[in-house]
């Protein structure tokens, strides 16, 4: 019997993000790497964590975060080599925290020890103008990671 | 209260790309109508700057932070301190845009 695969936290979903690590990456077969192998990535090569570390934070053992990273590294390599687009995708991973859109003022915000959003906390926009993200990672350019 | 992480001391001021490497923070209460600019007191660590300033604004009372981008060890310690995240939209470039958008009409 396959062992269940426990869910990984990541802090805010890519949702079918394409990377191009080199401009001349070609489209189409993109190297597909699962949200936790590109947050393995996050926290160990640029937030510069220890493997215990990152793996406390992703809610895995520490070998198991060693897995995921390699497989990222290898995955990273392939698309920087072959010359291949990446698409982060898939993998069983939960946010934590719902986050929340306000499509007045651009902010995207979450909402400790609440449900639903009011208004919005920078431009006060009403509840209507809030949409919940789920998938949505198409924010490349600010996010929280 | 309200942090908003900044370059500067000053309105015109650019808001900081990584919360835990504002220089500043603007602090405001809107139930007092009080603000005040604080100095990052960690931002010359080069390490955990982000969760070390998370720290410090948790104990100052603040509950609603807003970056362009909260790194993941900040985002650790106000998740402990049920703080609100904003993560602003590029659409904003100085706290002043920000404070326009929140209605308030501070004086400095
Ligand atoms: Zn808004």
């Amino acid at each position: 019997m396959a062992r269940p695969v426990k869910i990984r936290k990541i802090l805010f979903p890519r949702a079918d993000e394409i990377v191009n690590l080199r401009e001349n990456a070609k489209p189409g077969k993109p190297v597909l790497m699962t949200e936790d192998e590109f947050e393995s990535i996050i926290l160990v090569d640029y937030e510069k964590m220890m493997h215990l570390q990152a793996s406390e934070l992703m809610g895995v053992s520490r070998p198991t975060l060693t897995r995921i990273y390699e497989r990222a590294r290898m995955k990273l390599a392939e698309a920087l080599v072959e010359s291949r687009q990446i698409k982060i995708t898939g993998g069983k991973v939960e946010t934590g925290q719902e986050w929340f859109e306000c499509i007045s003022c651009g902010s995207v915000f979450n909402l400790p020890g609440k449900k639903i959003p009011d208004s919005c906390p920078v431009c006060s926009a009403q509840a209507k103008k809030i949409k919940l993200i789920k998938n949505d990672g198409n924010r490349s350019d600010r996010r929280i990671f | 209260m309200t942090a908003i992480g900044v370059t500067g001391e000053y309105f015109e001021a650019p808001l900081s790309e990584c919360f835990g490497k504002s220089e500043y923070f603007f602090v405001y209460d809107r139930a007092s109508g009080k603000y005040r600019f604080l100095q990052n007191p960690r931002i010359d660590e080069k390490e955990k700057s982000g969760k070390n300033a998370a720290s410090f604004l948790v104990k100052s009372g603040v509950t609603t932070v807003m970056s362009y981008n909260v790194g993941s060890n900040a985002k650790k310690v106000f998740d402990r301190g049920k703080v609100q995240i904003v993560v602003l939209s590029d659409n904003f470039k100085t706290l002043k845009d920000v404070l326009k958008k929140m209605k308030l009409n501070l004086k400095s």
